[in-house]
C-alpha cells in the first residue's frame, strides 16, 4: 500500500452535508482516506506513514467537476477552427473576445490571414452568425485573400461560405453545383442540406489521421480547462462507435489525462447509434479512465439553437413547426426495451412538447413496470411548463439541463422565436428546485464553452449575454448551483457512490480554486480562476502538461 | 446529363409506406428504380431477387436498387443523381416524422428533377392522428405537402370511416390526387405518372373522383414462355400508340443470353442485358395513358412476334 499524502487547503467545499467545510484530506492510491482537519485525521496519519502537501495551502478544494453531457468527438473537429464568435470563449491558449459586427469578424479574419506564413493554408473560423456579423459572402472573402482557402464554418454547424480559393482547394465543380439545392456557389454559400456538398471534404481535411489526434489532445485540453475530472459523452456512437472509441484510447487512456469519460451510448435510430443487443457488451471493454455503466441516450425533438424544438401551444412567432427527431411511437418502443431491461434512460428534450412525451412515456412504463431509483433523464430542459416541473418530481425524474440557452439565446428568441414569457422562463431551474427535483448543469459541448463554473453562475444569476436579468424567480441557490456540478451531476450519471463529493472512500477528484465561491460576489463566481485539478490523488496543474 | 426523376414517398410511422416501397422493388413494372430506403431492416427483398449488394446497396433482378439512407439522405441521394444510364426513377421513402415537402426539395440538384410528392395516409387512423397532441400538427404539414395522397389498409376501416378519411385527406391536400390501395398494390404509373410535381401542372381530382379505377395510367403485361423475334417485337413496340407512354421488356436471345428492351417516349432501345432472368421467352409491360391500352390488340401483336408463329407464317 502507498503513503498517505495529505493535502492541506485554506478551505475544502466537499458538497457534503454532514461535514460541509474542511482543511486536510488524506489520499492513498487514488482515493480518499479521510476529510477533516489535521487534527482529526490523527488517528489515521499516526498509524500510517504519510506525506504533508501544503501544495493548495493558499487555495480553495472543491469536488473535480463534473459535465454530464458533452461530446468530445464533435469537439475535436471544432477545436482545430479559429473562433471567431459573438460570445467569449476560453480555450486553452488563448480567450476569444467577443465579436459582435460585420466590420469587427472581417478585421479579425484579416489578422488571422496576415498572422499566418503560410500563404496557402486554409484558414477555417467558427462563430460566424449572420444576426452578430452581417451578410458576408464569397467576394467579401476574397477580398480579404484570392490564394489563401477562406472557410467560415455556421455557428450552427449548418452552414459553410468559403472563398474562390478554398472552392478550388475542395475541387467543388462550380458548374456542376449551379443551381444546387440550398448551394449558391456564386457566394460561396452552402446551407442546410447543400452543405453535404462540402461536410465530407472539410471533415476529410480536419479528421484526416495526422489531425484527429492531436485535435483530440485539445478537446482534452479544454476539458482540463473547465476543471472537470469526469465527464460524460451523451451519445457514444453518434458518428461511429468503433472509430469513436479508437480515438478516445488514442487520446485520454493514458497518465496525461486529467479526468475520465463515462460514455453513455446513443441507441439507434435513422441509420445512427447502437443497437440495443450491442449494449451489453460495451461496459467489458472498461478501463480506468474510459467507462460505460448502464445507461442510454434517446431523443424527442429537435435542436434547440436551430429552434427545432417541439412546441405546445402557442408554438412558434412565426407558426413554423418543430421536429420530431425519433417519432414518438418509436421514441415509446425503445424506451419500454431499455426500461424492461433495466437502463438508466437519459432522453434529449428541448421543448415543452419534447418534455411532455417523455413524461408521458416515463408514466406509462411506470404504470407498466413500476422502478424505483430509475433516474430517468430530462437532458436540455429547454423549455417547458411549469406543470412539467411538477411532474418531473411526481415522476421521480431528473434534469440534466443547459443554463446556456439563457445566456446566449434568451434574447434573440424572446424576439425571433418564443415572446418574452417563454424566452425567459427557459432552463427552468428555480421549479425544479422548489418541487425538490435534483438537477445537473452541462455544456453539450461543443453547443456551449464547457465551464461549469460559467454554467453555475448562469443558474444562479440568470444575467445574459445582453446584461439583463431574466426570471429571477427561476434562480437557483449558490449551493444548488454547485451541487449541480458536482454531486447531482455525479448522481444523473449515477456515480455518486464514487465521486461528486469530498468524503472518505470516494475518488481523490478535486478542483482547485484560487478563491472560495462561498465568498466572492454573485457576479464574480464565473471568475474564479482555477489552478487546475487533482485527479485520483494526482495533481494536474493547468498550463503545464 | 439527363436528370432522373424523384418520387418521395412521405407519411407518418406505420401508414404503410414501406409496404409501397415492397411492392415497387417486387413489382414487374418494367422500371429500374433506385429506392433509398430508412430502414433496411423493413424491407423484405426477396434473396432470389438479389443479383448484387455493394456496401448499402442491393440490386435486384428486375432492375430495381434498394439504398440505406444510413444517417444523411442527401449524401445517399447524390449516389443515384446523375445516373439516369441506371436508374429511370429515384423514390425517396422518407422518415416518418420528415416533413416530405423538404425531403422532395432536395430533388433540386445536380442530375435530379422533382417528381410527385405521395404521402401515405392510413384510413383507419389518419384522422385521429391528425389530433394527437405530439404529431398532429406534423401529420397535417406532411399531408399538406401531397401531390398524390395514397390511401391504405381501407380494409380495416369501416365504410363511414373510409368516406371521412377520403374527405379529410382531400381537405388537408387540396388539389392532390387520391388513390385507394390495399397492402400496396399500387401501380408503379401512379406514383411516377407525368414524373412532375402538381405545381407543375399535373391533373388534380377531387374526392369525388377518388377511385383507383379514374386513375391516370393503366399497364399491361404480356409474357411467354416461347422465344420471339426480337427485331419484329423492337418493330411492334416502335409502332406502338401516342397512348403508351413507356415500354420495358426482357426477351431471351436465341444465342443464349438477353436483351432489355425499353421504349421511352419516341426511343426504343435494345440493350443486352447482364446476370440471369429465368425468362426463357419473354415479359413485355406497357404503361399508358388510363383508356389508351387495347389490351387484345396489344396481345395480338406480342404473339405474332413469336418464333414458332412467324416459321409457320
Amino acid at each position: 500500500m502507498s503513503r498517505i499524502t495529505v493535502f492541506v487547503a485554506r478551505k475544502i467545499r466537499t458538497m457534503e452535508p454532514s461535514l460541509p467545510e474542511a482543511t486536510a484530506v488524506a489520499v492513498r492510491d487514488g482515493t480518499i482516506v479521510e476529510v477533516g482537519t489535521l487534527e482529526t485525521l490523527r488517528p489515521w496519519l499516526e498509524a500510517h506513514p504519510h506525506t504533508i502537501d501544503r501544495t493548495f495551502e493558499k487555495h480553495v478544494l472543491m469536488p473535480g467537476f463534473i459535465d454530464p453531457h458533452l461530446h468530445p468527438s464533435m469537439a475535436a473537429y471544432l477545436l482545430q477552427c479559429e473562433f471567431i464568435t459573438a460570445m467569449e470563449w476560453q480555450l486553452p491558449d488563448r480567450t476569444v473576445a467577443p465579436v459582435r459586427t460585420r466590420e469587427a469578424f472581417l478585421a479579425r479574419l484579416k489578422e488571422l490571414h496576415a498572422a499566418n506564413a503560410d500563404p496557402k493554408e486554409p484558414i477555417f473560423t467558427w462563430g460566424y452568425h449572420r444576426d452578430w456579423h452581417g451578410e458576408i459572402w464569397l467576394k467579401d472573402l476574397d477580398a480579404i485573400s484570392r490564394t489563401r482557402p477562406l472557410i467560415l464554418v455556421h455557428r450552427s454547424f449548418h452552414e459553410t461560405i468559403m472563398n474562390d480559393a478554398a472552392l478550388d482547394y475542395f475541387e467543388l465543380d462550380r458548374e456542376k453545383l449551379r443551381g444546387a439545392h440550398q448551394v449558391d456557389i456564386d457566394r460561396g454559400h452552402f446551407y442546410e442540406a447543400g452543405n453535404r456538398f462540402v461536410r465530407a471534404k472539410l471533415s476529410a481535411y480536419l479528421l484526416s489521421p495526422q489531425r484527429r489526434g492531436p485535435a483530440m489532445k485539445r478537446t482534452a485540453e479544454v476539458i482540463h480547462l473547465g476543471g472537470h475530472t469526469t465527464v460524460g459523452d451523451m451519445a457514444f456512437g453518434i458518428f461511429d462507435h468503433e472509430a469513436e472509441w479508437a480515438s478516445s484510447v488514442a487520446a485520454f487512456d493514458n497518465d496525461d489525462t486529467p479526468f475520465r469519460v463515462e460514455f453513455v451510448p446513443h441507441v439507434a435510430f435513422a441509420g445512427t447509434g447502437l443497437r440495443q443487443e450491442q449494449l451489453a457488451a460495451l461496459p467489458e471493454r472498461n478501463r480506468r479512465r474510459l467507462r460505460f455503466g448502464k445507461h442510454v441516450k434517446l431523443f424527442t425533438d429537435g435542436a434547440f439553437f436551430s429552434q427545432l424544438m417541439q412546441l405546445g401551444g402557442p408554438g412558434y412567432i412565426d407558426g413554423h413547426d418543430g421536429e420530431w427527431l425519433m417519432a414518438p411511437e418509436a421514441f415509446e418502443k425503445a424506451a419500454r426495451a431499455l426500461w424492461n431491461d433495466g437502463y438508466v434512460i437519459h432522453v434529449h428534450c428541448t421543448g415543452d412538447l419534447g418534455v411532455e412525451l417523455a413524461l408521458d412515456t416515463l408514466e406509462k412504463l411506470q404504470w407498466e413496470r413500476p422502478r424505483i431509483n430509475h433516474r430517468f433523464t430530462i437532458e436540455h430542459f429547454g423549455i417547458s411548463t411549469p406543470a412539467q416541473a411538477r411532474r418531473i418530481a411526481d415522476l421521480g425524474a431528473l434534469v440534466s439541463a443547459n443554463p446556456y440557452y439563457v445566456y446566449e439565446l434568451s434574447d434573440i428568441y424572446a424576439r425571433r422565436g418564443v415572446g418574452h414569457e417563454r424566452a425567459s422562463q427557459m432552463v427552468r431551474l428555480g421549479s425544479l428546485s422548489r418541487h425538490r427535483v435534483p438537477f445537473a448543469l452541462h455544456s453539450d459541448f461543443t453547443m456551449a464553452p464547457a465551464r461549469p463554473l460559467q454554467n453555475a453562475w448562469i443558474a444562479l444569476n440568470r444575467v445574459n449575454a445582453a446584461g439583463d436579468v431574466l426570471c429571477p424567480q427561476e434562480r437557483v441557490s449558490l449551493d444548488e448551483a454547485l451541487q449541480a456540478i458536482t454531486i447531482n451531476a455525479a448522481y444523473v450519471l449515477g456515480l455518486e457512490h464514487e465521486i461528486g463529493s469530498i468524503s472518505s472512500g470516494k475518488k481523490a477528484d478535486f478542483t482547485v480554486l484560487e478563491a472560495d465561491p462561498c465568498e466572492v460576489a454573485p457576479l464574480d463566481l464565473r471568475d474564479i480562476p482555477i489552478w487546475g485539478t487533482v485527479f485520483e490523488g494526482q495533481p494536474y496543474p493547468l498550463g503545464k502538461r | 446529363m439527363t436528370p432522373v426523376p424523384v418520387t418521395t414517398i412521405g407519411g407518418y410511422l406505420g401508414a404503410g409506406k414501406t409496404t409501397l416501397v415492397n411492392g415497387l422493388l417486387a413489382g414487374d413494372h418494367g422500371l429500374r428504380i433506385g429506392v433509398l430506403v430508412n430502414d433496411f431492416g423493413a424491407i423484405s427483398i426477396d434473396e432470389k431477387l438479389i443479383v448484387s449488394r455493394d456496401d448499402d446497396v442491393v440490386t435486384l433482378a428486375n432492375g430495381c436498387a434498394c439504398c440505406s439512407v444510413a444517417g444523411d439522405l442527401a449524401v445517399a441521394l447524390d449516389r443515384f443523381a446523375g445516373r439516369a444510364d441506371r436508374y429511370e426513377q429515384i423514390v425517396i421513402e422518407a422518415s416518418g416524422v420528415a416533413d416530405p415537402g423538404r425531403i422532395a426539395a432536395l430533388a433540386g440538384s445536380p442530375g435530379l428533377s422533382r417528381g410527385a410528392t405521395v404521402v401515405v395516409a392510413d384510413a383507419a387512423t389518419v384522422r385521429a392522428r391528425a389530433r394527437d397532441k405530439f404529431v398532429g400538427p406534423l401529420v397535417r404539414r406532411q399531408l399538406s405537402a401531397a401531390d398524390l395522397v395514397v390511401l391504405t389498409k381501407i380494409d380495416l376501416a369501416d365504410p363511414t370511416g373510409l368516406e371521412q378519411a377520403r374527405t379529410f385527406a382531400a381537405a388537408q391536400a387540396p388539389g392532390a390526387r387520391l388513390i385507394e390501395v390495399l397492402q400496396g398494390r399500387v401501380d408503379a404509373g401512379h406514383l411516377f405518372a407525368g414524373g412532375t410535381s402538381r405545381r407543375r401542372g399535373l391533373p388534380a381530382c377531387t374526392s369525388a373522383e377518388a377511385d383507383p379505377a379514374s386513375a391516370l395510367f393503366d399497364s399491361h403485361h404480356w409474357s411467354s414462355d416461347a422465344p420471339v423475334d426480337i427485331e419484329a417485337l423492337r418493330a411492334v413496340v416502335a409502332g406502338l400508340p401516342e397512348g403508351v407512354v413507356r415500354v420495358k421488356g426482357i426477351l431471351a436471345m436465341g444465342s443464349g443470353g438477353h436483351v432489355a428492351l425499353h421504349r421511352a417516349g419516341e426511343v426504343v432501345s435494345l440493350d443486352p442485358l447482364d446476370g440471369a432472368p429465368d425468362t426463357t421467352g419473354a415479359e413485355v409491360v406497357v404503361i399508358g395513358r388510363a383508356g389508351a391500352l387495347d389490351r387484345t390488340q396489344l396481345d395480338g401483336a406480342f404473339r405474332a412476334c413469336l418464333l414458332q408463329n412467324r416459321t409457320q407464317s
